[in-house]
């Protein structure tokens, strides 16, 4: 078993001389399929950067136009940026593939080694890591929590 | 016989100064913070009761854009929870009251 958990450690630290540095590329929501919809409910969010885009809310709306949003359109507006959502999820636009796959990442955060998979997935930069070897060395349990919570800045799908 | 307990008074003035409070904090008081939700937490996945606080406060400041924004149910919670609010407030008055007739005040 020793000796099978160690050729399997091994392993991954091959695997991670690839950096696994996520950088969202800039895209534009004019080149979304989901463009459409945004288009419907207001031609200005168009010319508006993704990020500015998903975290609109209709009191923001109402606050840089002045106007209200409507039942109606709020509604469409929480649908569209679900798509949107999922549209980025689906393509990954940009940012390279992860060191080590989802499956493996759970399976070393259930063994406790949640903390090599953040590492190896981080470069072994921020503070992340360190954090879960501490809640894992405390328990397994908080270890394996925080590991779960953060798998999603990892994978973006 | 039965007596009235301080812990009655104290739950029908949270009872009653609760939605005083909620009424007097700003609308968005609860728009920013972290997810609390474990679903959306560990799988990114918005449950049902997900933005309902959001929702909720919004609502009862008179922001339906943004409540059916948040959560649609909140629209079927709140006048809900409302009138289950009204029940419990009436109850514990009601209790206080019995108690303090069989004490003979």
């Amino acid at each position: 078993m020793k000796q099978i958990i160690l050729s399997a450690l091994c392993v991954l630290f091959l695997g991670a001389s690839a950096s696994a540095e996520i950088m969202p590329k800039t895209v534009k929501m004019a080149d979304l399929s989901s463009a459409t919809d945004v288009q419907a409910i207001d031609p200005k969010f168009l010319q508006m950067g993704m990020d500015q885009f998903l975290s609109l809310t209709p009191a923001k709306y109402k606050e840089v136009t002045g106007k209200r949003l409507g039942l109606k359109n709020s509604l469409a507006l929480k649908a569209a940026q679900a798509k949107v959502k999922h549209e980025i999820k689906k393509n990954d636009f940009g940012g390279q593939d992860p060191a080590i796959s989802k499956g493996l990442y759970v399976l070393l955060a259930l063994l406790g080694f949640g903390w090599l998979a953040m590492g190896l997935l981080s470069d072994w930069e921020g503070s992340d890591w360190i954090i879960n070897l501490v809640l894992t060395i405390v328990c397994l349990l908080p270890g394996l929590i925080h590991a779960l919570v953060k798998m999603k800045d990892y994978y973006r799908n | 016989m039965q007596r009235t307990n301080w812990f009655d008074y104290f739950h029908l003035a949270f009872l009653i100064i609760t939605p005083i409070v909620v009424l007097l904090l700003p609308a968005d008081y609860f728009d920013t913070g972290p997810v609390l939700c474990p679903s959306k937490r560990f799988f990114d996945i918005e449950c049902l009761g997900c933005g309902m606080t959001r929702a909720v406060m919004h609502l009862v400041h008179f922001d339906f854009d943004s409540a059916i924004y948040y959560n649609k149910l909140s629209f079927i919670v709140t006048p809900v929870l409302g009138a289950y609010w009204l029940l419990w407030i009436r109850k514990v008055a009601d209790k206080i009251k019995n108690a303090r007739t069989a004490a003979g005040d």
